[in-house]
């Protein structure tokens, strides 16, 4: 279901904004987008670093986190700020609050 | 992490300082609690406490980032400015100096193309893999050029001289044209982009009169805050040219075959010779092959390469173009090996319309290579030693030689390769560690220093340094007295006299902290 939502709302939202000067930003918005630039380097289905090693101890499929059904929004956030073992933790600069909400709304189990 | 407040500065004006940058910035974007100071640590670091920012701020634009370098002259607090902090191996966020202020450009993530040129004018937030999507999605007839592990920004890999895989592989020399912010708060640009509104900006390289880009490489004298980059123009096709050399000795002939191809034109990518453990530490860990003390003995090490199909060594060679020129450039690269071994040379190609290999050396970004941080267990890290060479068979064995017996002195795991530039080798050593093993990085420090001295001894100066190794590295560029460090700190002390920008950055002391040279 995650994956059909990721192609609706990358072709609904605009993940790059025209700005003055022909300048573009390359910052994106919504909780998809958000997590596919700040996450999907590691946590993507692409080579990433985090995948890699989640798969080597859990199945394939659930070492995509979009396709986890048990990540809770306390323990996103805080494997975010804090780290967890080889994974760095991101900083407000990298990630700002209001986007870790949208990722954790986006990525995390209802309650 | 508790706060360290800069240098002889105080509660109350650490405090005021806080409230000048949000002022300029906005309180959102000014972070001083003890968790936010975590975020901005050194994450492979020996010693993560010897090296902690105060806070970090982070503007959102050039103009933004002159006001908080101004406030930083006035409060005579530094700053380390970084990209998007991912220089893992050389000091990831941190500061040299503790006490210092992160200035943090992630949020600058603009960018400009130029289609018909294929440059891109950037922002230093902006990523490998923000480009590589744009690029992407906008179908531009270019590729990047991406790195081993790409987390990290376009302008500051360049910006330390990082490399690709690709035939603009060699970062630095694809800069054209830079915004800089000078520690007085002036903003300059360099080569054609001192003449008001000039088109040629990023794509005459010089200007006129003297040159001012390599000075804000590697260097504390000024803030980068728009780089640009050249692109490659996408190939027809890519073939693939690998070999497995079985014995370590097959380096030094390997080289001298290698390095008149690289000189002449024939290569155009950077080859890298690297040995086994560079595949068998992403794909898998120490404890899948040996449990025991001391590096890793020669019978394990030929079960690992049995079991992946690995030489001692591996070439891994890459060539790009239209399809007639590429496929002679290998029948010619082919007839060169053949005349120095019966190794087989394995040959495949990708031509464009076809799905790309998910490979830096295809243009795409990837991380998974750092997987290898897990060889040990633990918490795993590494730390980067890589002097350069001159491009001599001879001389790249004996640095092999020398090297791996250090490795085996200190219970290492050999983990290097030989990276051929046009007319040098980097010989990088990714030093795998456990930063939870006390031992090990004890270990480590006194290997990496040992490395140091050796190649030292041969005259052998390394291209990047760690934050906690730019003293040790600057102390061995010595000619007439430390001369090159002298005009250095002369520039410094000329340009910030307040020594506010990354004081101690490639071990250039600004006049106010350089009684704290290591």
């Amino acid at each position: 279901m995650k994956k059909m939502m990721t192609i609706v709302s990358v072709l609904l939202c605009s993940c790059v904004v025209q700005a003055e000067d022909n300048w573009v930003s390359l910052e994106k918005s919504g909780g998809e987008a958000l997590f596919q630039e700040k996450c999907g380097m590691c946590h993507g289905d692409s080579m990433g670093m985090g995948t890699g090693i989640l798969g080597r101890r859990m199945p394939e499929e659930q070492a995509l986190l979009e396709n986890r059904e048990d990540l809770q929004a306390p323990f996103i956030e805080n494997v975010v700020r804090s780290g967890f073992g080889v994974m760095f933790p991101m900083s407000r600069g990298e990630v700002s609050d209001d986007q870790l909400q949208s990722i954790i709304d986006y990525l995390a189990v209802e309650d | 992490m508790q706060l360290v407040l800069p240098p002889d500065i105080s509660a109350g004006a650490f405090d005021r300082a806080l409230q000048e940058f949000r002022a300029v910035v906005g309180d959102e974007w000014v972070f001083a609690s003890d968790q936010d100071r975590d975020t901005y640590l050194d994450h492979f670091g020996f010693d993560q406490s010897a090296h902690v920012a105060s806070a970090a701020v982070a503007p959102s634009s050039a103009e933004e980032v002159q006001a908080i370098v101004r406030l930083a002259n006035e409060f005579k607090i530094p700053l380390w400015p970084i990209s998007r902090g991912k220089n893992f191996g050389y000091g990831s966020a941190a500061p040299v100096v503790s006490g210092s202020i992160i200035l943090d450009m992630s949020r600058m993530k603009k960018i400009q193309m130029d289609l018909e040129n294929g440059v891109v004018l950037l922002e230093p937030g902006v990523g490998f893999y923000d480009l590589f999507d744009y690029v992407e999605e906008h179908n531009v007839p270019y590729w990047i050029s991406p790195i081993g592990n790409s987390w990290g920004s376009v302008v500051g890999n360049a910006l330390d001289r990082g490399v690709g895989y690709t035939p603009y592989g060699d970062h630095a020399s694809r800069v054209c044209g830079m915004e800089v912010v000078l520690p007085d708060g002036d903003i300059v640009r360099t080569g054609m982009g001192a003449m008001e509104g000039s088109e040629t900006w990023n794509l005459h390289p010089y200007g006129f009169g003297p040159g001012w880009q390599q000075m804000f490489m590697q260097s504390n004298f000024g803030v980068v805050t728009k780089a640009g980059m050249w692109l490659m123009p996408k190939p027809e096709v890519i073939i693939n040219l690998d070999m497995e050399l079985d014995k370590m000795d097959d380096l030094g002939w390997a080289i001298d075959t290698l390095a008149p191809m690289r000189r002449s034109g024939l290569l155009l990518q950077s080859p890298s010779i690297g040995n086994w453990l560079r595949a068998a530490a992403v794909l898998t860990s120490r404890t899948d092959w040996y449990n025991g003390e001391g590096s890793i003995p020669e019978d394990v090490i030929t079960n690992i390469r049995q079991a992946f199909g690995l030489g001692w060594w591996s070439i891994n060679l890459r060539l790009y173009g239209y399809e007639e020129i590429a496929l002679a450039t290998a029948d010619k690269v082919k007839e060169q090996f053949a005349a120095r071994t019966s190794y087989e040379m394995k040959q495949s190609m990708w031509k464009e319309g076809q799905p790309r290999e998910i490979q830096p050396f295809a243009g795409v970004p990837i991380t998974f290579p750092m997987m290898n941080s897990r060889w040990h267990g633990g918490r795993g890290a590494h730390v980067g030693f890589s002097p350069a060479l001159p491009q001599s068979g001879d001389a790249a064995l004996a640095q092999f030689h020398r090297t791996f017996d250090r490795y085996n002195e200190f219970g290492m795991d050999y983990h290097g390769s030989f990276a051929l530039a046009e007319r040098h080798i980097t010989n990088v050593n990714q030093v795998l560690f456990n930063k939870d093993d006390p031992d090990m990085v004890d270990r480590v420090d006194r290997f990496f220093r040992s490395m140091v001295d050796d190649a030292n001894e041969q005259r052998y100066g390394e291209y990047r340094a760690h934050i906690e190794y730019m003293d040790l590295i600057s102390d061995s560029y010595d000619f007439n007295n430390h001369a090159q460090r002298r005009l250095n700190e002369k520039v410094k002390d000329a340009l910030d006299p307040n020594g506010i920008i990354a004081p101690g950055k490639s071990g250039i002391w600004p006049a106010a902290y350089r009684n704290r040279r290591a």
